[in-house]
């Protein structure tokens, strides 16, 4: 049995506004990363945004930021959110990234945990998320955790200038 | 020709939901999941007042909306929360029900509780409207369509239970 070299433990903690740098580097990454699955949406995402939607008065987003060695590893952005029919307060995923070179060594997994347990905090019964159909890694790690895909409904979206 | 448009006395009048709105919004909630439990929706559906004040009015606030009346009577209602979306830096409004009561369709109800959702998406930054259907429902597809909706076809979305402790 060949032992690890060195057992990897992520740390993991809540997104700060000085974590800007960081976060847009992965999300860049992230984005990179979609791009060349095939993912046409456009890459606007940077330090400002973060720090006026994710800090500023009318916050849209939440987060945990994962560490390993002291280096930023991956991220996961959130928000909560509410079905109606069944009563149930949902967290929203908008965003999981692990970066490449910090996989295998359950940073992932950490972030998700970490997140079930916000969820529980906030008294969401649920976490949501989607995923890009091309993005078979993805299905993978989430379907590893128990995940399951959503095939009765179906998503839409309009421009509220078209209104 | 309008042959079969019921008379309607007054315009509608759309304004933001209270929390006295309890009783109307549950009732017309109920017709709603019967008509997605008629087109094959399981769905436990478990909202009841409680629910409504709690998630609508207290202090995790989880929802808010719109509720639409002609005369008297209750003749609608929209709910919504607000969303991101990171690649593009961009606020979303979420709509998570939208039901115009059968009696008063084809008034321009429906289309009324979307533009002012959508004036209040505008006040919030938020320049899209995002929402789901359920694959069965018809006149729902039918009523986003003529609004010019478009269907979000290459994303799944996938749910989890979060492990109980």
């Amino acid at each position: 049995m060949a032992a690890a070299a060195e057992k990897i433990q992520p740390t993991i903690r809540p997104i700060a506004p000085d974590d800007a740098a960081d976060v847009i580097a992965m999300s860049r990454e992230f984005a990179e990363y979609l791009r060349a699955l095939g993912d046409k949406a456009p890459l606007n995402f940077d330090a400002k945004a973060f720090r006026e939607a994710g800090f500023g008065p009318k916050r849209a987003f939440d987060g945990i930021i994962a560490h390993v060695s002291r280096r930023p590893a991956g991220y996961l952005l959130f928000h909560i959110g509410y079905d109606v029919d069944r009563s149930l307060r949902l967290l929203y995923i908008i965003d999981l990234w692990v970066r490449e070179e910090a996989r295998r060594h359950g940073v992932g997994r950490a972030l998700m945990a970490d997140v079930a347990r916000i969820a529980r905090e906030f008294d969401a019964g649920e976490l949501v998320w989607n995923v890009y159909d091309p993005n078979r890694l993805a299905f993978n790690f989430y379907e590893s955790l128990g995940a399951e895909r959503i095939r009765e409904l179906t998503w839409m979206s309009i421009p509220v200038v078209k209104l | 020709m309008a042959a079969n448009r019921a008379p309607i006395i007054a315009s509608p009048v759309i304004r933001p939901i209270a929390l006295d709105d309890a009783p109307d919004i549950l009732e017309m909630w109920r017709e709603f999941t019967a008509h997605l439990r008629s087109l094959g929706d399981e769905t436990e559906f478990s909202f009841d007042e409680a629910a409504y004040r709690e998630n609508g009015f207290g202090p995790y606030r989880a929802f808010d909306g719109i509720v639409a009346h002609v005369g008297n009577e209750p003749a609608g209602y929209l709910l919504f929360h607000f969303s991101y979306d990171i690649d593009r830096a961009m606020r979303l409004l979420y709509i998570i029900e939208l039901w115009v009561r059968p009696a008063m369709r084809r008034h321009g109800i429906g289309r009324l509780l979307i533009a002012e959702t959508s004036r209040l998406a505008a006040e919030f930054g938020a320049p899209r409207l995002v929402w789901c259907v359920h694959n069965a429902n018809r006149p729902a597809f039918d009523f986003y369509a003529s609004l010019g909706a478009n269907h979000v076809t290459d994303y799944t979305w996938m749910y989890l239970l979060p492990d109980p402790g």
